[in-house]
């Protein structure tokens, strides 16, 4: 048995090492005295994402900045995309009474923001907190709050 | 083997995969106020809630409905109520405003004007009764009739004196200076006949004295809510003995001929009896000496 876990992983271990060189032999009686050589090398994928932080709504207060979600640094294959999703349940829930709540909805530029994907560094997307007026009309007093989830990943952009 | 060969394919796997993916949760936080600043604004008057006279402004409690009582100082009437900005005079009823749920900070702004009046005009007392909502009497209670004053007895009775016609808040404080009851009340030019009452817009009496009207009885009525209602309005002048309330001072007088014919009578009445007097008098006489 440790013999097959030895042999498993050193050949995960061959398998990891991507950097691998071919030489080739020229001696004086070759003809070209030139020789191609390939190197190939594999760059795992790196990013950065940088998404918002906490954030208090003020009272009444109709539309709140919710930061944004930024690619601050990325090394990504092609074909390939950061994805950042959102998950959100869409109401402040009070703290002494989970049956009073006030509704809301996280948005970008265009909408309700879900999710976006982003390719290159520097791309953003702002996002806002939007709580309707009638809604804040209609809040019992007290302390509300709810715990978003923003999820990132690397996707394949051309798997359908 | 063919296990080995499943395990080496998920360890290549692991190692060949590329797409990770990680989460985060953030939190997003509001705090709801449990009550809200209405600023006030009152001149020539002053408004009240609960009981008290508000300041420059108050706190209300949010999701609440809130009567204000505007009270205008004397001589003064109420011209124009605006609740953030908007005219609401048209809601005032009794003296009272009440506001809808408050939402948010408020501004409650009371214009007054001079009150309608009729100087040089006979002045009325006021007696009458102060009742709880149930009947029962409010002993210790003080009675402001336009800034003319009087205090109920342990029978809950007061007499105010010299109130002259016009149109005025009736307020109504416990011993402790809490207003307990806010109303109004119009004292109008006295008519020819017996005191009428109407009722204005909103629902006061508008009290016509009658001819002889010295004293207007009502009992003051403060509901659940502190509106005072206001009831048996009524001609309480003091009248003379054997004579009807309200009637006032009908003795005859120099110049006073409405009584004429009773006097005849009375004058006929007691010639005829000084006649028969001196009639039988002498024919007693007559027959003594004969």
């Amino acid at each position: 048995m440790k013999k097959l876990i030895a042999l498993i992983l050193a050949l995960v271990l061959a398998l990891s090492l991507s950097v691998t060189a071919f030489a080739a032999e020229i001696s004086q009686d070759s003809d070209p005295k030139t020789a191609d050589v390939t190197v190939t090398t594999s760059i795992d994928p790196t990013y950065t994402v940088t998404i918002p932080a906490n954030v208090d709504v003020a009272f009444n207060a109709t539309s709140t900045s919710f930061g944004s979600i930024t690619l601050a640094a990325a090394q990504i294959d092609p074909g390939y995309a950061v994805k950042v999703e959102l998950n959100a349940s869409g109401t402040l829930k009070n703290a002494a009474d989970t049956g009073k709540t006030i509704a809301y909805t996280v948005n970008d530029k265009v909408g309700a923001f879900t999710s976006a994907e982003y390719l290159t560094a520097g791309d953003s997307t702002a996002l806002t907190i939007d709580i309707a007026q009638e809604a804040w009309d209609a809040a019992f007093a007290g302390d509300y709050s709810d715990t978003v989830t923003f999820t990132v990943s690397y996707v394949n952009t051309t798997t359908p | 083997m063919k296990r080995l060969t499943a395990l080496l394919l998920a360890l290549l796997m692991l190692c060949g995969m590329s797409v990770t993916a990680y989460a985060d949760d953030v939190t997003i936080s509001a705090t709801v106020p449990d009550r809200h600043t209405v600023t006030v604004e009152a001149d020539s008057g002053k408004i009240v809630i609960n009981g008290h006279v508000c300041g420059a402004s108050i706190q209300v409690e949010r999701l609440r409905e809130q009567t204000y009582w505007i009270i205008p100082d004397a001589g003064k009437t109420l011209e124009a109520l605006y609740y953030n900005g908007e005219d609401v005079t048209g809601q005032v009823k009794a003296g009272a405003f009440t506001a809808p749920e408050l939402i948010g900070d408020a501004t409650l702004k009371a214009v007054f004007q001079n009150a309608p009046s009729a100087p040089g005009k006979e002045d009325y007392n006021i007696s009458g009764t102060v009742t709880d909502g149930d009947g029962k009497p409010v002993p210790g209670a003080t009675v402001d009739i336009g800034g003319h004053t009087g205090v109920t007895d342990q029978n809950g009775t007061f007499l105010i004196k010299d109130v002259p016609p016009g149109t005025w808040p009736v307020v109504i404080t416990d011993g402790d200076g809490t207003i307990i009851g806010i109303g109004e009340i119009t004292i109008g030019e006295p008519g020819g006949g017996d005191l009428a009452v109407t009722t204005d817009q909103n629902g006061n009496p508008v009290i016509t004295p009658g001819k002889g009207t010295e004293t207007i009885g009502m009992t003051l009525v403060i509901g659940g809510d502190g509106t005072i209602s206001v009831r048996n309005i009524k001609d309480a002048t003091p009248s003379t003995p054997n004579q009807p309330a309200g009637s006032g001072d009908t003795s005859p007088k120099t110049g006073d001929d409405s009584q004429m014919l009773l006097c005849l009578a009375l004058l006929l009445l007691a010639c005829g009896g000084l006649i028969a007097l001196v009639f039988f008098g002498r024919r007693k006489n007559k027959s003594t000496g004969s």
